[in-house]
């Protein structure tokens, strides 16, 4: 359909079209049947002319009759010039009259009168013109008896229209009753059809005034659901017809059907907003945490570091290189964390303070542990992770897994290449642990609060793990029971890492 | 949502139905209001035509039974049959003068008939010279008359209608007999018939039928135990009938005036009866009527009338129409119509035969 066709069909059907259509109609109807009235009363009117206009013509012919009776009287009496051109005039009035009279043979009363009166004025008009030209010849015998002869015709020609007078204002006066009879049931029909037109126009003004309404209350009966937030509910409201309530109501609809997308769109932006506010806030407090055990169980590390700093020069000044060489391990252990405040590091940093926690740890302990390094491929090493991950775990292989252990005690920590992933794997030989101590401390049970680490708890480890990876790392803790070992298992995507 | 849905959509919820029943509402309003409205001009058409007395049959002729009794059963029988007879041929039959406001003599109808050209006349003539002018008048201006009942022999009539007085004096003659004969077996001496006759008649008419009851009666060798009187009744003077009947029987000085009373006309026949049954004179007085009317029929029942004349009046109208437009056709008619009549007693009238 064309745009102006679809304007077009638009306007047809608008309120204002059909408030003029129901005006017209009304209109319409009205004017029919005023018209009909009015030509009906015209009728009647016409009809009660007529009855009386054959009372007057009668009364003419009465009066022309008289008028040729007369005539001849005065020219028998005169015989003059004038009353001859009197009669002949006369003559011809009456002549005229009688013309108009039916002179048809009908069972109608008036009709069957009209025909007599009208053959006997014939014969009176024969009679007075053959009296006339008798008495023109002198043929005074003759004129008698015709004159005679026409008196007579004259007497019954006057009873004649007399009785026709009379009946026929009897059949008038029948005529005009059933005529007044019909103006008061005209009166009648009139009122009723226009009381049914009235009807018939508030009908159409109430089907009209509903068509607007109806819409228009469901449509802010719709407004008023979408205002509480009922979306749902509000649905679609039906359109009648594409009148000015129907283009309203179509972008109503159009309107409701887009809002709850919209405020889905807007739900999904908050959330990611609010995933990532959370997930920053939660490394921030861990990192914290582990800062500040840190910072509480080492007292001032910058001081214990200054401190080792200035034991280890003292150590270089009396030669004594072996505690120069641990002092210094140690200062870097403790620098490590005092550098290293921020949250990335290689893993081949986090390697190296882990050699350096063992080196310190030997010496403390007088080389009882063996520790060994397995990389698969140095480039590994370049992977990124949360910082203070690899010394926990080591520290807790050796506080549960060698320390009270008879024997050697061995830490194999293994970085190995897996498909897309990066495995870290930290292995002793110690005293193990049983599944439901594994299970315990992967759900976070066996917090630090046994008080026996002086660092990082396993829990926290885990935390920030999930939390720098998004959930794809993996933390897991193998044991096949006591005096069996430990291996503990982490498992970080290869990302950022060449192929 | 794209235009086609809002189209769709459209469609789904339009209030067409509605639209439409508004629309036959209006259209069926429309139409009852033109069909009242056409009834309505019908109505006021019909009844304005027909009350104005101007819608009728048109017909080719026109005839006008002229009679100087206007009321009576007998006329009103001829009047019917001939006026049946007449519709019948497209003609129309009226009695003259019908419609006017006076009531006119016989010649004056004639006159009038004359002067407004009918195209023929039915005459209720008699013997009479005035009579016999106007129906030469009228058959001068070409105009054919039939003469019913009483004819004008002298006259131009073209036909004339009637039963046959021989017939009638026959009738009367031997029921004058048989009552005679009853009545004779009771008493002595002899019995007295008073025929009335009509004194304003100019026909020969009752002349005829009188001889010819006495004629009857010696025929049967009665003539010397009935003995036949004669009252001359007026009837053209107003309710000079009625009067003179009463005169008659008060005359009798407590006498009844005969013992059978012989009546030539359905008038007298009615007041003869309606005077014996005031005097109370019921058995004494015997009637012989003539035709037949209600009274006359519930009295012929009683007992009270012995027996009455019964014409085909009806008859006696569709002779005299088919007299006329034969003459009009071919210019000859016979000249002379017969009815038959016969006597119906008040035996046949309690049985009901013989009678119309």
């Amino acid at each position: 359909m064309s745009k102006h066709m679809r304007k077009k069909l638009l306007r047809r059907r608008s309120i204002r079209m059909k408030l003029m259509l129901v005006l017209l109609l009304s209109t319409f109807l009205i004017l029919v049947v005023n018209i009909t009235m009015y030509y009906n009363i015209g009728q009647i009117t016409k009809h009660l002319d007529e009855i009386y206009a054959g009372n007057m013509e009668l009364a003419d012919l009465e009066e022309s009759l008289e008028l040729l009776q007369t005539s001849v009287k005065g020219y028998l009496n005169t015989k003059t010039t004038d009353a001859m051109s009197e009669y002949y005039k006369r003559e011809q009035d009456f002549a005229n009259n009688v013309d108009r009279l039916s002179d048809k043979v009908t069972d109608a009363p008036l009709l069957l009168m009209e025909r007599n009166i009208k053959a006997l004025s014939e014969s009176y008009r024969k009679l007075t013109s053959m009296t006339v030209e008798a008495k023109r010849g002198r043929n005074v015998e003759k004129y008698k008896d015709y004159y005679e002869q026409s008196q007579k015709v004259f007497k019954y020609l006057g009873d004649a229209i007399a009785s026709l007078n009379t009946q026929s204002f009897r059949f008038n006066s029948a005529s005009y009753e059933a005529l007044s009879v019909s103006l008061t049931s005209l009166e009648r029909i009139s009122i009723v059809v226009f009381a049914l037109i009235g009807i018939f126009d508030v009908l159409i003004v109430l089907a009209l005034t509903n068509s607007i309404t109806e819409p228009l209350s469901k449509l802010s009966e719709a407004a008023n659901q979408v205002a509480e937030g009922r979306f749902d509910e509000a649905g679609k409201v039906p359109v009648r017809n594409m009148d000015e309530i129907g283009v309203v109501t179509v972008a109503f609809n159009q309107m409701v059907e887009s809002i709850p997308d919209y405020i889905d769109r807007l739900k999904e932006g908050m959330e990611k907003e609010r995933l990532l506010k959370e997930k920053e806030l939660l490394m921030e407090s861990h990192l914290k945490d582990a800062r500040l055990k840190y910072l509480q169980a080492q007292i001032n590390p910058h001081f214990l570091f200054n401190t080792l700093n200035a034991g280890a020069q003292l150590a270089m000044m009396e030669s004594a290189d072996r505690t120069y060489s641990y002092v210094q391990k140690v200062a870097d252990f403790f620098r490590y964390n005092i550098q290293k405040d921020n949250d990335e590091v290689t893993l081949e940093e986090e390697i190296r303070l882990v050699d350096t926690y063992i080196y310190i740890l030997n010496v403390r302990f007088s080389g009882e542990i063996h520790f060994e390094k397995k990389i698969e491929d140095p480039s590994l090493l370049k992977l990124y992770l949360p910082s203070m991950i690899l010394q926990p775990i080591m520290e807790n292989s050796v506080n549960h897994g060698i320390r009270n252990m008879g024997g050697e005690g061995r830490i194999e920590l293994a970085v190995y290449r897996v498909d897309d992933t990066v495995c870290i794997s930290i292995m002793d030989n110690g005293i193990g642990m049983d599944q439901a101590t594994i299970d315990k401390i992967l759900s976070g049970d066996a917090a630090s609060g046994d008080g026996s680490g002086n660092g990082v708890g396993m829990v926290n480890v885990m935390q920030r793990l999930s939390l720098y990876f998004e959930g794809r790392s993996r933390f897991e803790i193998l044991s096949d029971g006591r005096d069996q070992g430990t291996e503990v298992v982490i498992t970080i995507p290869a990302e950022g890492l060449e192929a | 949502m794209n235009e086609e849905k809002k189209e769709q959509l459209y469609k789904e919820h339009s209030n067409k139905k509605l639209i439409g029943a508004v629309a036959l509402l209006g259209l069926v309003m429309l139409s009852v209001i033109i069909v009242t409205m056409l009834m309505f001009r019908s109505s006021i058409r019909e009844s304005a035509a027909l009350m104005a007395g101007t819608q009728g049959q048109e017909h080719e002729g026109y005839y006008v039974l002229i009679t100087e009794d206007e009321d009576s059963e007998f006329w009103s029988g001829i009047l019917e049959g001939a006026r049946k007879e007449a519709e019948s041929r497209g003609i129309l039959l009226e009695r003259a003068g019908a419609q006017m406001n006076h009531s006119y003599t016989k010649y004056e109808q004639m006159e009038m008939a004359i002067y407004s050209k009918v195209d023929g006349i039915i005459l209720d003539a008699g013997e009479d010279s005035r009579i016999t002018n106007l129906i030469h008048q009228a058959y001068a201006a070409g105009i054919p008359v039939v003469t019913v009942r009483n004819d004008n022999t002298s006259s131009e009539r073209v036909s004339f209608v009637s039963f046959s007085n021989a017939s009638l004096s026959r009738e009367y003659g031997a029921k004058i007999c048989e009552i005679a004969r009853e009545k004779l077996k009771t008493t002595e001496g002899s019995v007295r018939v008073c025929v009335l006759l009509d004194a304003d008649s100019t026909n020969s008419n009752q002349s005829i039928v009188l001889t010819g009851i006495q004629d009857y009666i010696s025929n049967q060798n009665m003539a010397d135990q009935v003995q036949i009187e004669t009252t001359q009744i007026h009837s053209n003077s107003v309710f000079s009938t009625e009067e003179e009947i009463r005169d008659l029987f008060m005359r009798s000085d407590g006498r009844i005036p005969a013992d059978i009373m012989v009546c030539m006309n359905l008038q007298n026949t009615t007041c003869v009866y309606q005077t014996v049954l005031d005097y109370n004179l019921v058995g004494k007085v015997e009637i012989l009527g003539f035709y037949s009317s209600d009274t006359i029929r519930s009295a012929l029942e009683k007992d009270i009338i012995r027996a009455t004349i019964m014409v085909d009046t009806r008859q006696m109208g569709r002779d005299c129409v088919d007299a006329l437009t034969e003459f009009r056709q071919s210019g000859y008619v016979s000249d002379y119509y017969a009815v038959e009549l016969f006597l119906v007693t008040s035996q046949d009238a309690k049985e009901g035969a013989r009678y119309e």
